[in-house]
């Protein structure tokens, strides 16, 4: 069954044992900025917004691959780029809206979350988020309502906001 | 099960616009007959991988994008190594370069670029490359064995990142571009003047504002360029990288109106009724200004392509204006370019540009009202607010963030969740 990362950004700490966690599994190594799991840190507002590829079902990254290198998951659901057919022209990092692709220099291809493509077990995140501000759920209607009603909420504050 | 009276659409060209035509049409139509014509023979790739495999990032095949499953899924009919010769929009019909004719109810013409070749003596010596098509790569990859020096002619996006890539080769590089500045229609004076210095820095050589008189040879082989007013850059592989033009040579002897590209109204349909025309050889409308452009690249080949493949395919739908927008890194510095990055201070527009010489980054902004309409990214920072901004700009109207935001620093989806649950709507959801 597909899966999905639910986060919950009122249980963070800003621990950031996700991202250590992120670096260690895909480039061996303890190192945030190797992430692809992103702590957002607003220290004056008490705020700490982890994100990470939403995992989209029309993947404006997926589909302006000039290599096709980015491909779902059949079974998780989760994209994943290839490494042999990443040429690193970043046209993924433009298209997607959330910044959600990440490209270190010394190796110059894309990356992005693929849920470590996890069948049975949790990403290696979820496995480390001891608050448990990061879920690794069933994607299930009660999870898609929630997401659906959040995204309700953003667009009114935006249309508030752009008013 | 096709039926007699099925359609027959004529695709000419199987890269980014007429594959995503293709898609497009057995979106709305499983019945339909399809045929693709590709001129260049064996596996299909993307031009975009050329520059990275020749740096190493990929192998050839990493450049591949779809083989015959692909066709045989979407009951399609490839031509390899067919190209069209001649259209006849009277009795709809192409001739292609096997003689054979197509008769066809739509055509769409995606047939690409070529490179532009400078009308300078020496282009013939061995050693002298374009670098646009999949040959032109195998070949300057073979001849590099033989090269300490490089010379680029042309610093566009294909000749800086050639560049680039002969940098990632150990060899040391020379670029020549006629125009005042590196990369420019992509950047600002500000930004290029990051970029070479950064290359000069690493010993390599920039040559503006200057155009290459003659390549000079010996025994038919490039041993450099010479430069008007007599340099000589020494160059055992020289890459040409002045242009490119579309490929419209089958449509001489037709009516269909022309300029830099085939005219296309917002359907993408020509001048000719049941001939549409995406990607390079299109001559569309600007986003902002409504002016005709041809904006030869990936992601608007794509847009240009689905919106014919639907037209194509029966359904209206039109096309709202391509934008401009570029992205590489040059020895390992990213730049990204988008919309109307040129604008300057007027009464129309507003300006925000942060430049820091020394650390090498750049970020300019640019804003009609409260929307955000360009922006030139330059340094570390740009790969993770420039999908952001671009997509700020294609949505001006329905997805709005308002300025002091994005110029108060880079901007994240975290940082834009934030605002707006501190503007009190989004409340914590337990």
């Amino acid at each position: 069954m597909a899966k999905t990362l639910v986060i919950h950004p009122e249980r963070c700490t800003a621990c950031r044992a996700c991202e250590l966690a992120c670096s260690m599994k895909h480039h061996g190594e303890f190192n945030p900025s190797r992430s692809r799991i992103q702590v957002n840190v607003f220290l004056d507002d008490a705020l700490y917004i982890p994100t990470a590829c939403t995992q989209c079902d029309q993947a404006w990254c997926a589909k302006i691959c000039p290599t096709n290198a980015i491909t779902r998951d059949p079974v998780t659901l989760a994209y994943t780029v290839s490494d042999a057919k990443c040429v690193g022209c970043k046209m993924c990092v433009l298209a997607c809206p959330f910044g959600s692709i990440v490209l270190f220099p010394e190796k110059g291809k894309a990356e992005k979350c693929d849920h470590c493509l996890s069948v049975d077990g949790n990403p290696e995140c979820v496995k480390f988020c001891t608050p448990k501000a990061l879920e690794y759920l069933d994607e299930d209607s009660e999870v898609r309502l929630r997401q659906a009603a959040t995204a309700k909420k953003l667009r009114e504050t935006y249309r508030e906001v752009a008013a | 099960m096709a039926s007699a009276v099925a359609k027959h659409h004529v695709i000419i060209g199987a890269s980014a616009a007429g594959l995503a035509a293709l898609e497009a049409i057995r979106s709305v139509d499983r019945e339909c007959r399809v045929t693709v014509l590709s001129k260049e023979k064996g596996p299909l790739y993307s031009r975009v991988g050329l520059t990275h495999f020749l740096d190493g990032t990929v192998r050839p095949a990493g450049m591949n994008t779809h083989g015959a499953e692909y066709f045989e899924r979407l009951n399609a009919r490839l031509l390899d190594g067919v190209a069209a010769v001649r259209v006849d929009p009277k009795i709809r019909a192409v001739t292609l370069s096997t003689r054979r004719t197509l008769k066809y109810d739509n055509l769409l013409v995606a047939s690409g670029s070529s490179a532009v070749i400078p009308p300078i003596p020496g282009v013939r010596f061995r050693g002298v490359h374009s670098c646009i098509t999949r040959n032109d790569a195998l070949a300057i990859d073979r001849a590099l064995a033989r090269a300490r020096h490089v010379v680029v002619i042309g610093a566009g996006l294909i000749g800086i990142q050639a560049a680039d890539a002969m940098v990632k080769r150990k060899k040391r590089v020379a670029i020549v571009e006629q125009m005042p500045h590196v990369m420019p229609t992509m950047v600002d004076p500000a930004a290029a003047r990051l970029f070479e210095d950064l290359l000069r820095e690493a010993g390599h050589t920039v040559r503006t504002g200057v155009q290459a008189a003659e390549i000079v040879g010996k025994a038919g082989r490039v041993f450099g360029v010479r430069l008007e007013g007599g340099d000589v850059l020494p160059g055992q592989v020289c890459i040409l990288a002045v242009g490119v033009r579309p490929n419209l040579e089958f449509l001489d002897g037709t009516r269909i109106q022309r300029r830099q590209g085939v005219l296309v109204d917002a359907t993408q349909q020509t001048s000719l009724k049941h001939v549409y025309a995406a990607g390079d050889v299109a001559e569309t409308t600007d986003l902002f200004s409504g002016q005709r452009v041809v904006i030869a690249i990936w992601p608007e080949a794509l847009n240009q392509g689905r919106v014919a493949g639907l037209n194509m395919a029966g359904q209206t739908t039109t096309y709202e204006g391509s934008m401009a927008m570029n992205t590489t890194s040059v020895l390992g510095l990213p730049i990204a370019s988008m919309g109307r990055w040129q604008a300057t201070d007027t009464a129309e527009y507003r300006i925000h540009s942060q430049l820091d010489a020394g650390k090498r980054t750049y970020r300019k902004l640019v804003f009609k009202e409260d929307a955000l309409l360009g922006a030139l990214l330059v340094g570390p920072g740009v790969n993770a607010e420039a999908g952001i901004l671009h997509n700020l700009i294609r949505t001006r109207p329905a997805f709005a963030v308002r300025p002091d935001q994005l110029v108060a620093g880079s901007i994240t989806w975290g940082r834009i969740l934030r605002d707006n649950r501190l503007a009190g709507a989004v409340g914590h959801s337990q």
